[in-house]
């Protein structure tokens, strides 16, 4: 069943379908609202219809019921007549407990059960129910038979206190008032409108779903369908198609990217065809069948055809004849695998039967999905490098043949060689002639065999002097590491020592610093003297000044002194001339001159003790000059003293410094020392392996059988010359430090063997060297 | 020479020597003197004073000393020789002294080879001997005779 519908569903077009699936919803959700509309209308009328006959009921019974309490059963009657004449259709009934009718708007009815005028059961049970609980049933009951159709309302008629008087109180429902309330108009009129809105509906129905499929098929369907075409198109291999839609809608949008698709897929394959075109090499494609699909003219000119009469029509085989078209053609093997096959050397004929060697490449064309399609060929023309290499085959056979040649006078020199190497260098090998290479190879093997043995005479020789050497570095050795010992002993005193110099540079800086700042006091103080000294200077100048104005002073008093003289002199004179009148003038005179005289002696005095003083601030000035001379000697003196401390503060603290790393040096020194002790104790024992490798050498030497020049007895050299004349051919000319260590151990050791410590000295040396 | 008499005592290079005051006229300080041409030798030449021109010689080059540089502390004495009155350049004018005729010596006892016609005498002050010149015998009458010519 699922199948089917399935089936139908791929079947069905897109438009059929939409107009089913719209047909469905519509009309599912219109006959949902159809129905709904209808019935809601139907219990609204019903429920009117309903309340009616309660309301009648209520009526009847409000009216009737004080008539049934006081037993007038004619105003009941009446009553019910009435309604039976103003109501048409209305039936009323009043029963008693024994569902037997007392009255009833029908008369002829009085007196019979009620049940035969209630048709459904339902309705007969509810009444039943409203005389045993004296319940009102809280619904109207619905009876339709033919074509009659009435709405029951039932009422249980309870027993109040107003009827106890004729009913006794025992029972609790005396009866029932059953209202039959015809409902056929009602139905009809519903009918009609329901028959209406279903019409209706019908015709809203149709409308919809045509406009929803014009306009579904306007939108959606048509534009799929042209889309459809058109990919069938291209997936039928034509991509010239084009789709112009320029909504900006999904399916607008899907067009357009499809239109961009087709445009690439286009793209793609003209690069695939540029490709194609690309290839200059000889190329060709094939269907499956091996049938050439495709050849470019670098394959037609190849196998000498034209691309128009093979295409499609012959195999790759009919057209290059190819002797491996049957054992491993590469495109065959290719589209098996799947995988290219590259460089299979192929001999092809082409169409006038002429052979051309082709290197043949091959390689499978699929799609997407891994689907061989095909297989193409690339092709290369070698016959020129086949050429070369039959060329290069030939000269390969002659060159094996040499080889071979080569190969036997190699192994016959390899024997000579071969007893060489066991020690035997009594035979020589044999020259062909030739005079090519490989005698020149065996002359020079012979000349080598010369030399070696040469050299290994000399080996021997020397591996004994290497032996007794050894002996004596050994003892060197010895001697060596006793004075290391002795070195690292010196050094540690020296290192005290210099911890002791360190202290007293330092304690001299300190003496020094404090000479600095003493000397500079002293420039303090020397200076405040020199502006002493000036002072006194200036004071002496002043002094020096005042005595040359008192000398002046003194010249104008002597010059006064002289006139008074000259007065006096002359009063004498005039006095004297005058006679015994001029006696008492003359006294006078005298007296003048006299004081002119001492006047002039005293000025005289004045004027030596002035120029006494003059001399003697003179002097004093020339002190006070030396004196300032003095003092800035002193001054500068006690600068260049501080200076001169300073650098020798300056020089202490780098002395102490240099101090300090001569004794790091030493320190380290001592390490060196140390290390130079232990690479003596690790001489010794190189010594000693030296002393086993030699006599090894020495051994080892004897093993070899010398020719001609004889295996000589190793002469007991002279040790010590042969040593020396080693020293000078290993280092040219001797160190110049040699000499005077010589000269030195010559002094010391006079009577001594001095070759013998010359050599300990030299090895010293030359382990140092080492 | 019974008489005590004054003599004006002037020193010429540190030798002391004395002329009779009434033979002096005048003592004046150095000034300038003005020379004249064709003077004999001593003469230096002549001086203003007060209105009076007098010749004027250097004794010194009389007495054959050695030149000096004239001071304004040399002393020209103003006296009469033979009847003229002359300047008579004189290195420092000293004293007056009074002489008695006893503290005079005559000069013939002076050593023969000492020039004496114009030494008056030897006076002897105290420790001092001062000589004493004939004034108007001090110039030669040749050389008063070239002085007339000027």
């Amino acid at each position: 069943m699922i199948n089917w519908i399935h089936e139908l569903q791929k079947r069905t077009s897109l438009r059929a379908k939409i107009l089913v699936a719209t047909i469905v919803v519509v009309a599912g959700f219109t006959g949902v609202f159809l129905y709904q509309t209808v019935s809601f209308h139907t219990e609204s009328a019903l429920n009117q219809v309903a309340e009616s006959s309660q309301g009648l009921l209520k009526n009847t019974y409000s009216a009737i019921k004080y008539p049934m309490s006081v037993g007038d059963s004619k105003t009941v009657e009446k009553q019910l007549k009435d309604i039976k004449d103003h109501m048409e259709g209305v039936e009323v009934y009043i029963s008693d407990f024994q569902q037997v009718l007392h009255y009833a708007s029908e008369e002829d009815r009085i007196h019979t059960s009620i049940i035969h005028y209630l048709w459904e059961k339902e309705t007969q049970r509810a009444l039943a129910d409203a005389l045993g609980t004296g319940l009102s049933p809280n619904q109207s009951f619905t009876e339709i038979r033919n074509d009659e159709a009435f709405l029951v309302t039932i009422k249980p008629l309870l027993n109040e206190r107003p009827c106890h008087h004729c009913h006794g109180a025992s029972k609790k429902v005396l009866g029932a008032m059953v209202v039959k309330h015809p409902v056929k108009e009602v139905y009809a009129s519903l009918a009609a409108a329901r028959n209406r809105l279903i019409i209706f509906s019908v015709v809203e129905i149709i409308g919809i779903i045509l406009v929803i499929n014009f306009l579904f098929n306007r939108l959606v369907t048509r534009r799929i369908k042209t889309l459809a075409e058109k990919t069938g198109q291209v997936s039928a291999g034509d991509i010239t198609v084009e789709v112009h839609d320029d909504s900006q809608d999904s399916i607008g949008k899907l067009s357009q990217n499809f239109d961009q698709m087709i445009r690439n897929i286009r793209d793609r394959m003209e690069y695939a065809n540029s490709l194609k075109l690309g290839i200059s090499e000889p190329f060709f494609m094939v269907d499956p069948d091996m049938k050439l699909t495709y050849m470019n003219d670098a394959a037609a000119k190849l196998s000498g055809v034209r691309s128009e009469n093979v295409l499609g029509k012959k195999t790759c085989e009919e057209v290059f004849k190819s002797d491996m078209c049957h054992t491993g053609c590469p495109v065959k093997k290719a589209m098996e695998t799947g995988e290219a096959t590259v460089g299979h050397r192929v001999t092809t004929k082409n169409a006038e039967g002429k052979e051309v060697p082709i290197m043949a490449s091959g390689a499978a064309l699929r799609d997407s999905a891994g689907k061989i399609l095909g297989g193409f060929e690339v092709l290369r023309d070698i016959s020129k490098e086949v050429e070369a290499e039959s060329v290069l085959r030939d000269s390969y056979l002659k060159e094996e043949e040499a080889k071979k040649n080569l190969q036997h006078r190699v192994e016959s020199l390899s024997d000579i060689l071969r007893g060489v190497a066991g020690g035997d260098f009594t035979v020589k090998a044999e020259m062909s002639g030739e005079n090519d290479a490989m005698d020149q190879l065996v002359q020079r093997t012979n000349e080598t065999l010369d030399h070696m043995e040469e050299l290994i005479g000399q080996t021997k020789r020397a591996a004994l002097t290497v032996v007794m050497g050894v002996r004596h570095i050994s003892e060197g050795n010895q001697e060596l590491s006793q004075r290391t010992q002795q070195q690292a002993a010196t050094v540690e005193e020296t290192s005290a020592t210099v911890e002791q110099l360190v202290s007293n540079i330092n304690q001299n800086a300190t003496n020094t610093q404090r000479a600095d700042s003493l000397s500079k006091e002293a420039v303090a103080v020397a200076m405040e003297g020199g502006d002493t000294v000036e002072k006194t200077a200036q004071a002496m100048n002043g002094m020096s000044e005042s005595s040359r104005k008192i000398v002046e002073m003194m010249d104008l008093i002597n010059e006064i002194t002289f006139q008074t003289n000259l007065l006096s002199i002359n009063a004498a004179v005039e006095a004297a001339r005058a006679g015994e009148q001029g006696r008492g003038f003359a006294v006078v005179a005298n007296e003048v001159r006299n004081l002119a005289k001492r006047s002039s002696e005293a000025s005289k005095d004045i004027q030596n003790l002035v120029r006494d003083i003059m001399d003697q601030v003179n002097t004093g000035k020339e002190w006070v000059a030396q004196l300032e001379n003095g003092f800035k000697k002193i001054v500068q003196t006690i600068k260049q003293v501080s200076d001169a401390l300073s650098e020798v503060s300056l020089a202490t603290r780098e002395g102490s410094r240099g101090v300090e790393q001569i004794g790091q040096a030493v320190d380290e020194m001592g390490g060196v020392i140390e290390h130079n002790a232990s690479l003596v104790d690790e001489l010794a024992g190189a010594t000693e392996q030296l002393n086993e490798k030699a006599g090894l050498l020495q051994s080892m030497t004897d093993k070899f059988k010398l020719g001609d020049q004889g295996d000589m007895e190793v002469e007991e050299l002279n040790f010590k010359k042969s040593y020396q004349v080693q020293k000078k051919d290993r280092r040219g000319t001797e160190p110049p430090t040699i000499k005077p260590l010589r000269d030195e151990l010559a002094t010391q050791h006079p009577i001594e063997d001095k070759p013998d410590d010359l050599i300990e000295k030299e090895l010293d040396e030359g382990f140092e060297e080492f | 020479m019974s008489e005590i008499k004054q003599y004006v005592i002037f020193s010429l290079n540190e030798q002391v020597y004395g002329i009779e005051i009434l033979k002096i006229k005048e003592v004046v300080s150095y000034r300038k003197i003005t020379p004249l041409p064709n003077m004999i030798g001593f003469t230096k030449g002549i001086i203003n004073l007060r209105g009076i021109v007098l010749p004027v010689f250097d004794l010194r080059e009389k007495f054959n000393l050695s030149e000096t540089t004239y001071t304004p502390f040399h002393i020209i004495i103003v006296m009469e020789i033979s009847g003229r009155i002359m300047g008579v350049i004189v290195d420092e004018i000293s004293d007056v002294v009074e002489l008695l005729p006893e503290e005079v010596q005559a000069p013939s006892n002076l050593p023969p080879d000492v020039q004496a016609e114009y030494i008056k005498g030897i006076g002897k002050k105290e420790y001092e001997l001062i000589v004493l010149l004939d004034v108007d015998r001090l110039l030669s009458p040749e050389e008063l005779e070239s002085l007339d010519a000027t």
